[in-house]
């Protein structure tokens, strides 16, 4: 008689574990559900890698990038390029990029000037630095049209850049990337999708990112991969600095107006 | 006695190894990467890795055209039943389902008439957005002959410099060019 309620309360048990365990699975699934589309958890990751980034006064980094190019016959190319980074708050940076065809470029901020040096075409081009690391790169992507990939890393608001507008955030999960273990998250806003690999370190680190332009023909994709992350570096001097060489000239920053304005004359 | 103890550590052996399958199970859920987090498709036309496009057109004419030929072998039946001059309910039936046929038929061509216009006002807003990515691609052309990229330049073969304002130029068969930096690369701009 013993035997046969403990084989009944086995089994109900092993079915209650059950249960319990695909309850378990299916409150991650249904967390997909369109009321709740902000992961607190995907959140709480960006908010530590933002934090951690912002809290670094100075700091080193590669990236690997690539990105799709649709061109007008509908065909898609990718074309790539590899940039070290130095930061050295509240200021000053240096970035050298590399694209695949070898063509080479550098971009400083020496604190009071902004240059962009293209050593293999001996020519440099300057504007006054206005502010600090986060002005300075908004007036250089903007007014300038510098190619920053990623400068949002730089600044000390990445959390809320990345914040703007966004109406999806969702925690995949964990991934290995590169050998290392990484929170994956997915993250949608008016424009694009973007994907983040976060290093789950007590200093959480941007291993890897992925942005789909969901709005444009094609939905390119923006990809880099980052790696050789140095929190102390030590810098050398003239890193953050720049002395053109003799046989160096200087050259306009050249902005394009809109066609409209252009039609009109204004060519500036 | 004896029996009753050995018993209870058995079920007590048992409990223990189910809570922790079970909590092996919420683990691997929580820890994602094929064991769970979200639950995300990795299907969809990238993940198929097609080089075609996928044919999705809406198929209303050849769903019409099965539709079309039920009907007609639906007549087929009532006319051969119809051959019978005796005035009965399999008669009178006949002609009722001749009534819903017609009728079917009528609503079949409004069918097939607004999946028509349905599908022409695709076609023409894929026309028109076609026209704009091309107005966009004629105007990009525009600006791009205002400019000859790095790569391009040692084909013009200028080399002839001049200064104006202290601002370097280069001066080749009336055309100025300007070398500036733009976009992240060296280019040379029109200036007259």
């Amino acid at each position: 008689m013993k035997a046969v309620v403990y084989g009944l309360l086995s089994g109900f048990l092993l079915l209650a574990c059950g249960v319990s365990a695909a309850q378990s699975i299916a409150a991650e699934t249904l967390e997909m559900s369109e009321s709740d589309e902000i992961d607190d958890e995907a959140i709480a990751v960006l908010r530590g890698l933002s934090d951690h980034l912002a809290s670094l006064e100075k700091f080193s980094y590669r990236y690997e990038a690539s990105h799709d190019t649709v061109q007008s016959s509908g065909l898609k190319v990718e074309f790539g390029s590899t940039r070290r980074v130095v930061v050295a708050r509240p200021d000053r940076l240096r970035m050298d990029g590399e694209r695949r065809d070898g063509v080479r470029n550098t971009i400083i901020f020496s604190g009071e000037q902004i240059y962009a040096y293209v050593p293999d075409q001996k020519i440099y081009a300057a504007a006054e630095q206005p502010g600090k690391l986060d002005d300075a790169m908004d007036f250089a992507i903007r007014e300038l049209r510098l190619k920053a990939p990623v400068s949002g890393l730089v600044s000390s608001n990445f959390f809320d850049d990345a914040m703007q507008n966004l109406k999806r955030a969702y925690y995949l999960g964990v991934a290995t990337v590169a050998g290392e273990e990484c929170d994956h998250l997915l993250m949608s806003n008016d424009f694009t999708d973007f994907q983040l690999w976060v290093t789950r370190t007590p200093t959480p680190l941007l291993r890897r990112l992925v942005i789909t332009y969901r709005e444009e023909p094609g939905e390119p994709q923006f990809r880099a991969h980052f790696m050789d992350w140095d929190l102390d570096p030590e810098i050398e001097e003239g890193t953050l600095s720049f002395v053109p060489p003799d046989d160096v000239a200087r050259v306009r920053f050249y902005v394009e107006a809109r066609l409209s304005e252009e039609t009109a004359g204004d060519d500036s | 006695m004896k029996s009753t103890v050995m018993k209870t550590i058995a079920f007590t052996v048992m409990l223990t190894t189910l809570w922790l399958a079970t909590y092996e199970i919420s683990e691997a859920a929580r820890r994602g990467g094929g064991g769970g987090g979200r639950s995300m498709s990795r299907g969809g036309p990238a993940g198929g890795g097609s080089m075609h496009r996928s044919q999705t057109r809406p198929q209303s004419s050849s769903r019409a055209g099965t539709m079309d030929r039920s009907r007609n072998s639906s007549r087929s039946q009532v006319n051969n039943r119809a051959g019978d001059r005796q005035i009965s309910d399999q008669t009178r039936q006949n002609a009722s389902d001749r009534r819903d046929n017609n009728q079917d038929r009528i609503d079949n061509r409004q069918d097939n008439l607004s999946d028509r216009q349905d599908f022409r006002q695709d076609r023409y807003d894929d026309r028109k957005e076609y026209r704009n990515d091309r107005q966009e691609w004629y105007e990009d052309s525009w600006r791009r002959g205002r400019y000859i990229t790095a790569v391009r330049w040692g084909s013009v073969g200028c080399a002839n410099v001049v200064y104006v304002n202290g601002i370097r130029y280069y001066q080749c068969g009336g055309v100025r060019y300007e070398q500036v930096y733009r976009g992240g690369e060296v280019t040379y701009i029109i200036v007259n």
